[in-house]
């Protein structure tokens, strides 16, 4: 009992740290960066991420670093993952917007109505809701019985409706993270497509910084690609462009 | 044969060599170096004494290919004619006359017509590309050749993003078999293929004097960045080939000028061969970068010319009340990213994002009209002159264009409203604009950790079944316990164990023979089953209850039963069996009674 206390202390000690160092060089990344050192700003922001995860903040102020070093497929990178966390906020959108344009990198974007219903919430917070409303159907039914003979019942037994049309609706949201996990941006422009798998293959053509392909099959260092809305695909070395949805190694 | 045979032979051998006629005729007057033309050398109404000689001209290859007969019968009449043809061709290119020659038919002698081939230099030399799609393709492959035309041919440069219909043609020979690979694609990475149409159109088209099947594609190239960069189509392709290696040439039947016999394509066997097929020399297309002097706020990256055809704005809004907007643009141009106009002036007008829908106006999706449906929240009230507005590029003019509609006059009822920015600071300072011509501000609070992925797809789905599962079960689990304490039920349960217990005590009092037992066990059964449906309980029935359900035995055996049961009265036993299938009918009417109830 003594001893899981102790535990319990320690990580919430080790917790604290973590935030406080996190706060430190994010705090450090945002001097560099008011004060023009670009490179130093970005390479903060780099190791809170990698540190602590990512958090919409530390993207935003990624992108923006990357932007001004000139290095636009990086910044389009950060940006896209920071509206993989909040896809409404309106600065990541136009910030996105904004280096798009001036990299003449102009994307096919979906704008059915499905796309905006979806992109209200996080991929994380759809999978949450499902959960939630899931837990809600059978706890409805429960207290519908509990409270069989009181007026809750005609609460209880709607919410378990609600849950399961919540857990349906969210869960149906989440069959296009399989294709969000296929997406990518080229990072280091232009990169040459070739037409196999080797650094001697011919070359098919070439992409700029901070084009977004699709992913397909992996050989070695190369991925095929395929770029949406045009017929352009080929390999493209694995250093020259990055997932959007960082891959576990 | 008779003599009368021979002389009727001669008579009519005379009568035709009588009106004899040479001609000679060129298949085509120009044909490429390496290749040759048919001359035929028709001889009508006889035959030649002996083969006829074309004279000798320098570089001229001539080559015999052989002599047929045509014979025609009409109204009686029969027209012979003997055909000699060759293939006569240069490998030098020029000009070359083949002079008149005598052709002696029957001891006559005829002199032919003089005849002009043309020979020019083989094409697989020259320039493709862009070139006149009617020219005879050059022959760089046996196997066809690819063309690509821009279809506004006055074009010298693009713009990164911007469509420019093209025209992609393949010719393959007309008896080359072929398998498309794949669709025409460019060489390089400086321009893509967009909206590249599905199927081919396919057609024959003879070109000085060869047919090839020509298949043509509509497509719009668009430049993905700046600079000078040849614009090469390439097409992959399996045709079927002879096989050379197996050729073997039939004896007598070699051609000296093509190297190989008539028969050859006949007994070659085919191979199959994957051939690339690529425009010979493709031009070099100008991509100018878009001028950043002058570029809109809200430039999406339309380019084109574009027009509004039609605006519907309702004539009286509210403010802060959604209200529908409809616009239909029409143009020619990147209709992908033209987005949605706005109306003007746009801070006095929140909008937002609706539908479009765009009908392609040609093959290439390069005209066509756009049209827009969307909501739009007025922000200031008043009578206002609403138009809507969009911005795209001319690449005619270079320049960005500033697109209006006409105005319309809209009463704007209700009271300033403020958005978010004005509330937080009073009004005094509009926050930061995302559209702005900088970056928003970086964010100075760390925030929340967030995870880029969701639950594991595959547990929030088994979760989600699982307890979707476990509420339907428990929700049975529910209605089935409250079935078992359900009054209503447990009566019925009980009326019929009463019923069933009746009619076994019916049974076993005809069994023994116990006339009362019978009837009154019978008169029970009746009850129970009347009750059952009636849900009332089987001793309140009486036997006005039971008139008009059943038949008037059934009734009988009702007052039977009463009578001794009031009366004491005993009908006779051997009655029994009769009376116990009048039981089970009138069971039965109350059953089918119930039912149709």
């Amino acid at each position: 009992m003594k001893g899981k206390f102790w535990r319990v202390v320690v990580g919430l000690g080790m917790l604290f740290g973590a935030s406080v160092r996190a706060d430190e060089g994010f705090e450090r990344a945002l001097v560099d960066y008011h004060s023009g050192r670009f490179e130093e700003a970005a390479e903060g922001f780099e190791k809170v991420l990698e540190r602590d995860g990512p958090r919409v903040s530390v993207l935003q102020n990624l992108g923006s670093a990357y932007h001004q070093l000139g290095q636009e497929g990086r910044a389009i990178l950060a940006l896209e993952r920071a509206l993989l966390l909040a896809p409404r906020d309106p600065d990541l959108q136009a910030n996105l917007k904004r280096i798009r344009d001036e990299a003449a990198v102009f994307t096919v974007e979906k704008s059915d109505r499905w796309s905006s219903w979806r992109s209200r919430l996080s991929w994380r917070k759809w999978s949450q809701l499902a959960v939630l409303g899931a837990v809600m159907m059978p706890m409805g039914v429960l207290l519908g019985w509990a409270w069989s003979r009181k007026p809750g019942r005609w609460i209880a037994l709607p919410v378990g409706v609600l849950g399961g049309l919540v857990a349906v609706g969210s869960s149906w949201m989440l069959r296009g993270w399989d294709e969000v996990t296929t997406r990518a941006v080229v990072i280091g422009g232009p990169a040459t497509m070739r037409i196999s798998p080797f650094e001697t293959a011919q070359e098919k053509g070439s992409l700029p910084a901070g084009r977004e392909v699709r992913l397909g099959e992996q050989k070695g260092d190369w991925f095929w690609v395929t770029v949406d809305g045009t017929a352009s695909q080929g390999w493209l070395a694995k250093d020259s462009i990055e997932p959007v949805v960082p891959r576990r190694e | 044969m008779t003599m009368r045979g021979v002389l009727l032979f001669w008579l009519f051998g005379w009568l035709a060599l009588q009106g004899a006629e040479v001609t000679t005729e060129l298949s085509t007057d120009v044909v490429e170096a390496g290749h040759g033309a048919m001359l035929t050398l028709r001889i009508e109404g006889g035959d030649a004494d002996q083969a006829p000689q074309i004279p000798e001209v320098k570089d001229l290859v001539v080559n015999p290919r052989g002599r047929s007969q045509t014979m025609q019968i009409v109204n009686g009449t029969v027209s012979r004619a003997m055909v000699y043809s060759y293939i006569v061709g240069a490998h030098v290119p020029g000009e070359y006359d083949i002079p008149s020659f005598p052709v002696r038919v029957g001891g006559k002698v005829f002199q032919t017509d003089r005849l002009h081939l043309k020979v020019r230099p083989s094409s697989s030399g020259e320039p493709g590309g862009m070139g006149d799609e009617e020219k005879v393709p050059g022959e760089e492959s046996d196997f066809g050749h690819l063309t690509f035309q821009m279809v506004e041919k006055d074009r010298k440069h693009v713009y990164p993003g911007e469509i420019a219909p093209v025209r992609i043609q393949a010719y393959f020979p007309v008896g080359v078999r072929v398998s498309l690979g794949g669709q025409p694609r460019p060489e390089g990475g400086a321009f893509t293929l967009q909206n590249l149409s599905e199927q081919p159109r396919q057609e024959i088209k003879n070109l000085e004097g060869k047919d090839y099947r020509v298949l043509t594609w509509y497509a719009g190239l668009s430049a993905t960045k700046a600079g000078t960069y040849p614009a090469g189509l390439s097409l992959d392709c399996t045709v079927a080939v002879p096989d050379r290696s197996a050729q073997k040439g039939l004896p007598g039947f070699e051609d000296p000028f093509f190297g190989r016999s008539p028969f050859d394509d006949l007994f070659t066997p085919m191979v199959q061969k994957d051939v690339t097929l690529k425009t010979p020399e493709p031009p070099e297309l100008e991509v100018l970068e878009l001028p950043k002097e002058g570029r809109p706020e809200n430039f999406s990256g339309a380019i084109g010319t574009f027009e509004f055809e039609s605006v519907q704005i309702p004539e009286t809004m509210e403010t802060g009340e959604p209200t529908r907007v409809r616009a239909r643009i029409k143009g020619s141009g990147n209709f992908t990213l033209l987005k949605q106009p706005e109306p003007l002036p746009a801070d006095e007008w929140k909008t937002y994002e609706g539908q479009e829908d765009f009908s392609p106006g040609d093959a290439a999706s390069f005209e066509g009209t756009k049209e827009f449906s969307f909501n739009v929240v007025p922000m200031r009230p008043g009578a206002k002159d609403v138009r809507l507005g969009l911005t795209y590029f001319d690449p005619d003019l270079g320049a960005y264009q500033v697109l209006e509609s006409d105005g319309q006059k809209v009463a704007i009822t209700g009271t300033v409203i403020l958005d978010e920015g004005e509330q937080k600071d009073g009004g005094n300072e509009r926050p930061p604009l995302p559209d702005g011509p900088e970056l928003a501000p970086v964010r100075e609070t760390l925030g929340r950790v967030g995870r880029y992925e969701p639950w594991p797809v595959e547990r929030v789905t088994t979760t989600v079944v699982g307890c979707g599962s476990l509420a339907l079960a428990l929700l049975g689990w529910g209605i089935w316990k409250q079935r078992e304490v359900d009054p209503r039920r447990l009566a019925w349960l009980a009326v019929r164990a009463a019923e069933a217990s009746a009619l076994a005590a019916a049974e076993e009092a005809v069994r023994r023979g116990d006339v009362p037992g019978f009837f009154r066990a019978a008169r029970e059964a009746l009850q129970c089953r009347l009750a059952e449906f009636r849900e009332v309980r089987p001793e309140s029935l009486t036997l006005t209850d039971l008139e008009g359900r059943v038949e008037e035995r059934c009734l009988e055996l009702w007052r039977t039963g009463d009578r001794m049961e009031y009366s004491g009265e005993v009908a006779s036993a051997g009655s029994l069996e009769e009376w116990r299938e009048v039981l089970h009918e009138g069971l039965k009417r109350l059953s089918e009674a119930s039912t149709r109830a």
